[in-house]
């Protein structure tokens, strides 16, 4: 006669292990439900932080805060070695097959290389500070410069983290400007660093005014990495070429600012509205130095 | 708590690496979700109750440096948490291949899922091809640095003293 194999167990250890096995199994069941239950309550925590949007200040906003400011000197840091390794690599791309007699005079030719490159970088970020400045001037408004030190942390959203926070006096929902037109509005403010949503972001959207024909309309980010402008409805005087400028409508934005150019303009296949692609006049893939205005503005009467 | 260290660390490097470096390359449509593949290596290897906190953390931390919205990375991590959880209860995971392709997986989840929270499926009808290489070519990346993350979370558990892989239940 053959046992089963649960018998040829019980045999084996004696009744002792099965009652451990049988415990053991309960524990480790036990153990399986506490992790769900603690996951789901995590889940419902998540869903209620998503459904009441935390504003800056509330008590689950700190944490964010406090990320924030920890990651901020190490991305300053990785910005700042960028920057140099760039300029080092720029410098010595044209030393590559440097020969031993040479080595002197080259090394020299590479110190002044180096010297070159950090004096056309400096000068490059003069220029761009001189332009930020005549914004600013022309602007009339309280305003700080700051240094993009880095992006998103995922490719579905397009932010950038900047170098000032609130003790340059910033706040959520202030302007985000470059030297050739809108960038962006700050989200979330720590106490040295912030960061600013994008325009070509989908949750970003301004007022705009064409300026030839003076509609309003409203321009927003889309999802596959460019700038429309929405809700313009088919009868609607646009055209491509037509600049986009703020209307100072939104209480972000002051009026004038130029936020690009429309490039493409196209019924949709269904629905009411025009599909309108708009060339942005910032670009977001190269911005090392942003104006972030430090007052908002008033709202603007339309004066169409 | 060596679990806490060893993936706070992972956290740090990979938020410093997605925020700063992928950025100052010059890649922005093309960010591997490193913060995911730790919650997916949480989900599938270290079942217990701090690796639940630990995937709300991650989800919450990449809500800090990314978007709009707080609370929106974190419900879509946690989901991605209790599915490679599960996942792990049915299927044997202890492959680094199987990791990549529930990787793959979730970030294709976790991508539509921000596209579908946030509103933006409208867009997602209209430029659809666009859209979809985008998020498959994010993936795909990921997946293939996941063996990397793996291995590296397996070298530094050993540092700490960590099993090789939590007892299944």
């Amino acid at each position: 006669m053959t046992l089963p194999s649960s018998d040829i167990e019980r045999v084996r250890f004696g009744p002792s292990s099965a009652f451990s096995a049988a415990f053991s199994g309960r524990r480790s069941a036990a153990r399986r439900n506490r992790l769900l239950l603690i996951g789901s309550v995590l889940l419902l925590v998540s869903v209620h932080l998503l459904s009441t949007g935390v504003r800056q200040g509330d008590l689950s906003s700190r944490p964010r805060g406090i990320l924030m400011e920890v990651m901020y000197p190490f991305d300053a840091a990785m910005a700042r070695m960028a920057r140099t390794a760039r300029r080092i690599f720029r410098s010595y791309l044209d030393l590559v097959g440097v020969n031993q007699e040479n080595q002197r005079l080259k090394t020299r030719l590479s110190q002044l290389d180096l010297l070159e490159a950090r004096l056309a970088e400096m000068e490059a970020d003069n220029q761009r500070l001189s332009q930020l400045l005549e914004v600013r001037r022309a602007l009339s408004m309280n305003a700080v410069a700051a240094n993009v030190i880095g992006g998103d942390a995922t490719g579905m959203s397009r932010t950038i983290l900047v170098d000032r926070g609130e003790r340059s006096g910033l706040k959520p929902g202030l302007a985000v400007l470059s030297e050739q037109g809108v960038v962006g509005k700050l989200i979330a403010v720590s106490r040295d660093s912030s960061r600013v949503l994008l325009l070509e972001d989908h949750n970003c959207a301004a007022d705009v005014l064409d300026q030839r024909s003076r509609i309003h309309a409203i321009v927003a980010g889309a999802v596959d990495d460019g700038v429309v402008l929405k809700y313009v409805q088919r009868s609607e005087d646009v055209k491509p070429g037509d600049r986009l400028v703020t209307s100072g409508l939104d209480g972000v934005f002051p009026r004038g600012l130029l936020v690009g150019t429309i490039n493409q303009v196209r019924p949709q296949s269904s629905g009411l509205f025009l599909d309108v692609r708009v060339a942005p006049a910032a670009n977001f893939r190269q911005l090392e130095q942003v104006l972030v205005l430090t007052e908002q503005p008033a709202r603007s009467s339309d004066q169409n | 708590m060596r679990t806490v260290v060893l993936f706070s660390v992972a956290a740090f490097v990979a938020l410093a690496i997605q925020t700063s470096l992928m950025h100052l390359l010059g890649l922005v449509t093309l960010v591997p979700d490193l913060m995911l593949v730790l919650a997916v290596n949480l989900g599938l290897r270290h079942h217990n109750l701090v690796s639940a906190i630990l995937a709300f953390a991650l989800g919450y931390a990449t809500d800090a440096f990314s978007g709009s919205r707080i609370g929106l990375n974190t419900f879509l991590v946690m989901i991605v948490f209790l599915l490679s959880y599960e996942t792990s209860r049915h299927l044997w995971v202890n492959n680094d291949a199987v990791g990549s392709i529930a990787v793959f997986l979730a970030v294709v989840f976790k991508d539509l899922g921000t596209l579908l929270l946030t509103g933006a499926m409208g867009d997602l009808r209209s430029h659809a091809a666009r859209i979809l290489a985008q998020v498959f070519a994010q993936a795909l990346l990921t997946a293939c640095l996941t063996p990397v993350v793996f291995t590296l979370l397996r070298r530094g558990g050993r540092i700490l003293g960590l099993p090789a892989m939590s007892q299944r239940e």
